[in-house]
């Protein structure tokens, strides 16, 4: 005997047959019907916009396509890259018009990177970015890059390492260049509506080989040194600086610099590694007025061989004295040009806000010039970190 | 053997927590937010503070004759001729709410999931899992309520440590940044939202030993739901900052974007178990209202009336506004003045003050 009357069970029946139909049907593709977004690039040419995609083909082609293996005597199945262009006046109509020459149906969920060109950025990429950001596709981690020359280029390096552009530069980045952490479209969200609107951004460049061999190949740079002023590149920073930038607002466990150190090697740079926590940054009140305050405390140690350091407490404090003035002499040269520029790329100004709300109030006015003109002050406190086991470098003995 | 035909308190407790909590994640800290900026977290606090009299008082009408109906108590109360009335307009009231939900988590399942999908479609299949829901009734959906927590905590918990991997603390102060009146005008729809415990109301004679020992089950879930409350707009700020959380219409949600390249799509599955606490709540607030309804015209089944209810409920659904923005503004504006202007403020204080007259007229009658 059934627990339920016949009346309630079909009901029961046709509700869970509606909920099991009706939902999804409209919105469905077919996974071997459809293209997957993986890379953009956004040029500007005349008064158009050109957008170009990275599509992959979910099916496999037994080597031919736009691959690179088409020398290779054994045919190895491959996944299909390609790339469409569409232009148009506005972001909207150039993606209409790549989608309306696409045969297939694009999902853009698995887009990593957006290559944005220098030219576009001097103009302002918010317009471009509005459009991810309102997307319902999760595209918030996409990685921002803004490129030296044509973005198009980005996606076409003859490289066969990096023919897949995203596979090639998230490689790149976790063994080619340590420390580096490419912007995502959310970090530049948040620091677009920061009270500072300025920040750097991660900017990529093609280098291409000097003489043609067999072996050379285009590679790709990365740094993050594009200086931002609310939506718009505004000059871009040297690569030493970059790396002093992102010793600011990175995790810089991994970071090494290559310092002069005249007491031990005057003609040549050691490699220092870092270990601690980030330096703070901040506008603080003294008797001068607001003063930039910068304080770093870290342990670190040279990775060359550390044979030549006597544990002799002149000799570490001269080793340590000397980091201490090539930080602070570097450091000063990144705020001076970020000063120079207008740009509070640290985000003072939101610490500022936080700690000294009245004096804020004051200056927030006009705060790129109040930022230009703050003093500054800057505290290095670095201490050698001997990780070896014996007390000099005389441990070992070659027969 | 049959399950028991009451629910505990703690179940009720759990329940009243899901409801408030399924869908005011969603909004309640954008409104706070916005009206208050890096004060909203301060909102919240006042929002949870200010509904604790609130609840004292829907607690005192519950205990009083727990095992009446509704309409029977109010008519103990202010007579025939004002509690019938009175009885009604607080279930319509809920019908109403219950509909609100169903377009509000349409429209959001359709931008999230379901894009290419008509909204009519998606609002038919929400209002016939909530129609089974109410049809199941309270001792279904606290059991099933038992299971659902866990999840939903897991999803806090998920955006919690998401989020704490780069917080950004300084967003939190001043709180004060744009003034005490700012931070009290953010603090509304979130008292709105933790109101919504009145259902108690409908529900005390479903629970077991509910006597007046028992304001403990909804001052727990009221303070549950304001601390976590709290602790959401926290990540939100914490992780947009005041500005950039402000054009979000569901901040808490965009959390889950922003999780990093391996975990794409965090949002959508987060949003899925909000749509089952949602379901649970709709489901409540259509069986309690339309079973209070079936007692005031004496129908001998209440349950004939819950599929022409949930009708009726879909058409409003699908004649509300059907676009986000114009949501948020009945959600921020004219719900909360609804609401407390109401069901959840000005009529249960009334209810307050006719209880005491009874308390004195019945010590007068010994």
């Amino acid at each position: 005997m059934l627990p339920l009357r016949i009346q309630t069970a079909s009901f029961l029946l046709l509700t869970l047959l509606c909920l099991i139909i009706l939902p999804g049907c409209w919105s469905a593709h077919e996974f071997n019907n459809e293209f997957i977004l993986l890379a953009e690039s956004i040029d500007t040419v005349g008064d158009q916009i050109s957008v170009t995609s990275q599509l992959l083909s979910t099916e496999q082609s037994n080597g031919s396509g736009n691959s690179k293996s088409q020398n290779s005597t054994q045919a190895q199945p491959q996944a299909q890259f390609f790339l469409i262009t569409g232009k148009g006046k506005s972001i909207a109509e150039a993606v209409s018009d790549y989608r309306s020459k696409a045969p297939r149906y694009i999902y853009g969920g698995h887009l990593e990177v957006l290559f944005i060109s220098e030219d576009a950025a001097k103009a302002g990429i918010m317009p471009y970015l509005d459009f991810f950001t309102r997307h319902y596709w999760s595209l918030d981690s996409v990685w921002l890059v803004i490129t030296h020359g044509p973005a198009r280029d980005m996606l076409t390096l003859n490289n066969p390492m990096m023919k897949y552009v995203t596979i090639g530069l998230e490689e790149y980045v976790q063994k080619g260049e340590r420390g580096i952490e490419i912007t995502t479209l959310s970090d530049f969200l948040l620091n677009y509506h920061s009270d500072s609107g300025t920040q750097i951004l991660t900017s990529s460049a093609i280098v291409y080989p000097k003489r043609s061999k067999m072996n050379d190949m285009e590679q790709l740079k990365i740094s993050n040194t594009a200086l931002f002023c609310r939506d718009r590149l505004i000059s871009f920073l040297s690569p030493e600086e970059g790396a002093y930038y992102n010793y600011f607002v990175q995790d810089f466990r991994n970071t090494a610099f290559p310092i002069q150190t005249p007491p031990f090697f005057p003609q040549e740079k050691l490699t220092v590694n870092l270990n601690g926590k980030s330096p703070t940054i901040e506008a603080i009140p003294t008797e001068q007025g607001l003063t930039l305050s910068v304080k770093d405390t870290f342990d670190f140690e040279v990775t060359e061989d550390t044979s030549f350091v006597k544990a002799d407490e002149k000799y570490i404090s001269a080793l340590e004295e000397s980091v201490n003035e090539n930080f602070s002499d570097q450091l000063r040269e990144l705020i001076r040009h970020t000063q120079e520029e207008k740009s509070d790329v640290f985000n003072v100004a939101d610490r500022l806000h936080t700690m000294h709300s009245e004096l804020w109030n004051e200056v927030k006015a006009n705060w790129p010039e109040e930022y230009s003109k703050l003093p500054l002050q800057i505290e290095i406190n670095a201490r050698y970190r001997h990780s070896r086991t014996m007390t000099s470098g005389q441990g070992y003995k070659e027969e | 053997m049959g399950q028991p035909l009451k629910i505990s308190a703690q179940q009720a407790s759990a329940l009243l927590v899901t409801l408030i909590l399924s869908t005011g994640v969603l909004a309640a800290p954008s409104f706070a937010i916005i009206s208050s900026g890096r004060g909203a977290w301060l909102s919240m606090l006042i929002a949870a503070l200010v509904a604790v009299p609130l609840i004292l008082a829907y607690s005192k009408l519950a205990t009083f004759a727990p095992t009446l109906f509704l309409t029977e108590r109010l008519i103990l109360l202010v007579g025939p001729l004002l509690g019938r009335p009175l009885s009604l307009g607080f279930s319509l009231f809920f019908l109403f709410s219950s509909s609100a939900v169903i377009c509000i988590g349409g429209t959001l399942i359709q931008i999230i999931f379901l894009q290419e999908t008509p909204l009519e479609v998606i609002i038919a299949g929400l209002a016939l899992i909530s129609l089974y829901g109410a049809w199941l009734g309270p001792q279904t959906l606290a059991r099933l309520n038992t299971l659902y927590l866990p999840f939903l905590s897991l999803t806090f918990l998920a955006l919690f440590v998401g989020t704490l991997s780069n917080p950004h603390w300084i967003y939190l102060w001043p709180p004060l940044d744009l003034g005490l009146p700012a931070v009290i005008a953010g603090s509304i729809p979130t008292i709105a939202w933790i109101c919504e415990l009145s259902l108690i109301l409908f529900m005390s004679p479903d629970i077991s030993n509910f006597d007046t020992k028992s304001w403990r089950v909804l001052l727990s879930a009221g303070l549950i739901s304001g601390g976590f409350f709290i602790l959401i707009t926290i990540l939100a700020l914490v992780a947009f900052g005041p500005v950039l959380a402000m054009y979000y219409n569901f901040p808490v949600l965009q959390l889950g974007r922003k999780f990093g390249t391996n975990i794409r799509g965090f949002d959508a599955l987060i949003l899925t178990v909000w749509v089952v606490g949602a379901f649970q709540k709709t489901a409540l607030w259509l069986h309690y209202p339309i079973k209070e309804i079936g007692y005031i015209f004496r129908l001998q089944n209440h349950k004939a009336l819950l599929p022409p209810m949930i009708i009726l409920v879909s058409i409003i659904a699908l004649g509300a506004p059907f676009n986000i923005i114009e949501w948020q503004t009945f959600n921020k504006t004219i719900w909360p003045s609804l609401a407390l202007g109401t069901f959840e403020g000005v009529i249960p204080c009334g209810l307050i003050l006719a209880w005491l007259r009874y308390s004195q007229r019945t010590k007068a009658g010994r």
